[in-house]
């Protein structure tokens, strides 16, 4: 920086700057235009694919010899993955397999919440979802369509335990997910019933207003801006996004005529109009009475869903800034997959410029059980979460100030990086 | 709304920096800047492109509808820009005469503009450029001239554009380090390597079944007399197991009482040294080690008997376990057999499905 010449010190040169008295004049203009934003570069978009409950890792991306599914090639020499997925075969040089998570939880709903947040849940006291963060630290600030949606892809079959609702924590009510109930009909609620809706809306604004000056507490703010965010929404063509008519019927007819494959063409969407994490979930993977049986079921819809995700977002170019992942919050036991499984089970990731077209980590082949033991490279939650955050372009080490004065960082201090991911 | 803020206080400071008499400023600095304020007034981002350098990434992609495509026209005042994103503006050939003198631009995204082949001229002389997609354009024929003038061009999207499938096939020879999407090639070599993988594994099955079928019609007939030789074998062995465990008692015995009268042995040693001069003591001690190496000697030679009957037992038992081995896969040789061919034929549908999916891929 140069300061004017001899008309003042450097030191009081910068102490007028930072009052904002010179800015904009002599300075070089990144250090005055919005230089909070213009600092933080843009991060990556990520499309998280939930199989909520807890997908089996033999009946999917880690199968053995011998196995209820047969392994079959895929497009990269050596990697095989079960039989009912060819499509994601086809696509495999664009995925990473990573097939040695272990997680240290067993049940529903606290292994969702510590893959969600890379935190184990404790009482009294709430830690921000990965969706959260990233619409915090990388999402479009002050965009008119929120930086987290999420979609709900349907419900194949009950149970799979309590649902995990992300929530921002301290990062602020600005930052919780839009949440779309069903992709086949969007937003439908967003559309004006009536013509003179922003008067009617102006006026409850006002009551708003005084409401939340006389009560100035976080509930009242979090209802306020929910509320000016669906305004935004609601006034800006890019809520056309949440619109799946606008896409032609051959592509749709890719992405499978499921819910779950609607849901994975609307993330693209979304993405395009400048969403920063998208997450689809499915419910219904917790099979206890056989994984073979339902996922076979489950598979074709999957199986299109997903390689049509990572094809178009190829074709448009879009792939090595999005990021898709595919998990649960645990794998099923080896073998037939009836039970909860947390010691070695498997995620897959796509696209967002990362190395692709390989395997991370191994599970046995052989022994009494096999796959019940991790043989290379074990990945814990917290590993999986600095990654993600890394991949993102999100700092995992930075500390924020939550409640009670308490010094938090992203993701916890003693997480490795999966450096063979990292390109 | 910090941006804001900050840019109403520049115009107060303006006046003020005027009044107190400050040199007029840097021409560049205020025309980025101004640049920078009209993009963002329109809902255009522009930031840093990676931590560290000033290089810039502008995103215009959620531009409200005052957008035109003069606002282009001050990207040149922005200074190095590396990143643009056009994306689904309407932008037309004549916009893009604007990015002609961009020179820092490294990525550049036009897909679902409006932009035709007559635009592509305006890019042929940006050096850095690696990156451009142009999905969904109607950009064709000038693809082919564009590449050749682009240096630095690492990836190139052309997904729904009019570019003739020859055309890429020409573009990935002339330049083989170019990505390039849709790739015919790539979802060819992926095809390839699928039907490879699978021919592999079918060649596996099929060896497999040569052998379970050989299995079958050479241990099949036998299956009877197989068995019973087994059964008769087993009782061999089980004798032969019995005999084995009860040699196993005497070499027991013999070595214990081997090392007993060798510990006598040492304590009357110990006792006629303690009382040297006692001829009686001595004499008893030189009796007890004589009988202990005796004892030795004997138990030597019944370990090595014992050892002896072991290893042709051992022998017995191997013999045993592969005459019962070749029973069983007598037995079995239909079922596995069977097994075998069930195999072959998946492996050989597998085939067929990678074949089939080759032979729809669209031709280059």
């Amino acid at each position: 920086m140069k300061a004017p010449q001899g008309s003042l010190s450097r030191r009081d040169y910068l102490k007028l700057a930072s009052a904002g008295l010179i800015s904009g004049v002599t300075v070089p203009w990144f250090e005055s235009v919005a230089s909070e934003a213009i600092k933080r570069p843009r991060g990556k978009s990520c499309i998280l694919l939930w199989m909520d409950g807890g997908a089996s890792q033999q009946h999917t991306f880690d199968p053995k010899p011998g196995g209820e599914f047969k392994p079959i090639p895929t497009s990269v020499p050596g990697i095989h993955i079960a039989e009912k997925f060819p499509k994601l075969a086809q696509c495999m040089d664009h995925m990473a397999i990573l097939r040695s998570m272990t997680t240290e939880i067993n049940d529903h709903y606290d292994a969702k919440y510590f893959l969600h947040t890379g935190y184990r849940r404790v009482t009294g006291f709430e830690h921000p979802a990965i969706g959260c963060i990233a619409s915090s630290e990388v999402g479009l600030p002050g965009h008119d369509v929120p930086a987290f949606v999420t979609i709900d892809a349907g419900n194949d079959k009950g149970n799979g335990g309590r649902f995990y609702r992300s929530v921002p924590a301290y990062l602020g009510p600005q930052h919780a997910p839009l949440a779309v109930q069903n992709p086949e009909r969007g937003l439908a609620n967003l559309q004006p019933a009536e013509g003179n809706l922003d008067s009617r809306l102006r006026l409850l604004q006002q009551g708003e207003e005084r409401f939340a000056n006389l009560y100035p507490v976080p509930a009242v703010g979090a209802k306020q801006a929910a509320f000016e965010r669906a305004v935004k929404l609601m006034h800006s063509p890019r809520a056309r996004a949440f619109d799946l008519e606008d896409e032609p019927a051959p592509l749709r007819d890719r992405y499978g005529h499921h819910r779950f494959g609607q849901s994975c063409l609307m993330a693209r969407r979304l993405v395009e109009a400048g969403v920063s994490f998208v997450e689809v979930f499915h419910r219904g993977w917790d099979d206890h009475e056989g994984a073979a049986k339902r996922i076979s079921v489950r598979a074709p819809w999957l199986d299109s869903a997903m390689s049509a995700l990572i094809r178009d977002l190829n074709d448009r170019g879009m792939l090595d800034d999005t990021l898709v992942v595919w998990m649960g919050e645990f794998g099923r036991t080896p073998g037939d997959g009836n039970g909860h499984f947390c010691r070695a089970w498997s995620t897959v990731w796509a696209g967002g410029g990362i190395n692709t077209g390989i395997t991370v980590g191994k599970t046995s082949d052989g022994g009494k059980n096999p796959g019940d033991t991790i043989e290379e490279r074990p990945i814990t939650a917290q590993d999986y979460m600095a990654t993600l955050c890394t991949v993102l372009g999100i700092d995992p080490h930075k500390e924020f100030m939550a409640p009670g004065q308490r010094p938090m960082p992203l993701v916890d201090k003693k997480a490795t990086l999966i450096k063979e991911l990292l390109a | 709304m910090i941006l804001n803020r900050i840019i109403q206080n520049a115009g107060a400071a303006g006046l003020l920096v005027a009044l107190l008499g400050f040199p007029p400023a840097a021409p560049a600095g205020e025309s980025r800047e101004s640049a920078a304020r009209k993009f963002t007034d329109i809902g255009g981002s522009v930031r840093l492109a990676n931590r560290g350098t000033d290089a810039l990434e502008v995103d215009l992609r959620f531009c409200d509808a005052s957008f035109s495509e003069a606002h282009l026209a001050l990207l040149a005042d922005l200074g190095s820009v590396a990143v643009l994103r056009l994306n689904r503006l309407p932008v037309t050939d004549a916009g893009l005469a604007h990015l002609s003198d961009l020179h820092s631009l490294t990525r550049l995204h036009l897909e679902e503009t409006q932009v035709t082949d007559a635009a592509l001229k305006h890019l042929a002389d940006l050096p850095n450029l690696a990156y451009l997609n142009l999905f969904r354009t109607r950009t064709g024929d000038a693809i082919p001239g564009l590449i050749r003038s682009l240096p630095a061009l690492k990836q190139i999207h052309l997904a729904e554009t009019q570019i003739a499938p020859s055309d890429i096939t020409r573009i990935k020879k002339e330049f083989p380090h170019l990505a390039v999407t849709p790739d015919p090639d790539t979802d060819k070599i992926r095809a390839l390597t699928i039907l490879k993988d699978s021919e592999s594994t079918r060649d596996r099955a099929a060896d497999a079944l040569a052998l379970a079928e050989k299995n079958f019609q050479n241990l099949h007939p036998l299956a009877e007399q197989l068995k019973r030789e087994a059964e008769e074998k087993k009782k061999v062995a089980e004798q032969s197991k019995k005999n084995a465990e009860a040699a196993k008692k005497p070499h027991e015995d013999a070595r214990r009482r081997a090392d007993d009268l060798r510990r006598q042995a040492d304590e009357a040693e110990k006792r006629a040294k303690a009382k040297s001069g006692d001829d009686g003591l001595k004499r008893q001690a030189e009796e007890t080690r004589r009988r202990a190496a005796e004892a030795l000697a004997h138990a030597d030679a019944a370990s090595e008997k014992y050892a002896q009957i072991r290893s042709q037992d051992e022998a017995l038992q191997i013999s045993y376990r592969e005459l019962q081995r070749r029973a069983d896969l007598a037995r079995n040789s239909e079922k596995l057999a069977s097994e075998a061919r069930d195999s072959l034929a998946a492996a050989q549908a597998q085939v067929d499905d990678a074949r089939k999916y080759l032979a729809e891929l669209p031709p280059p």
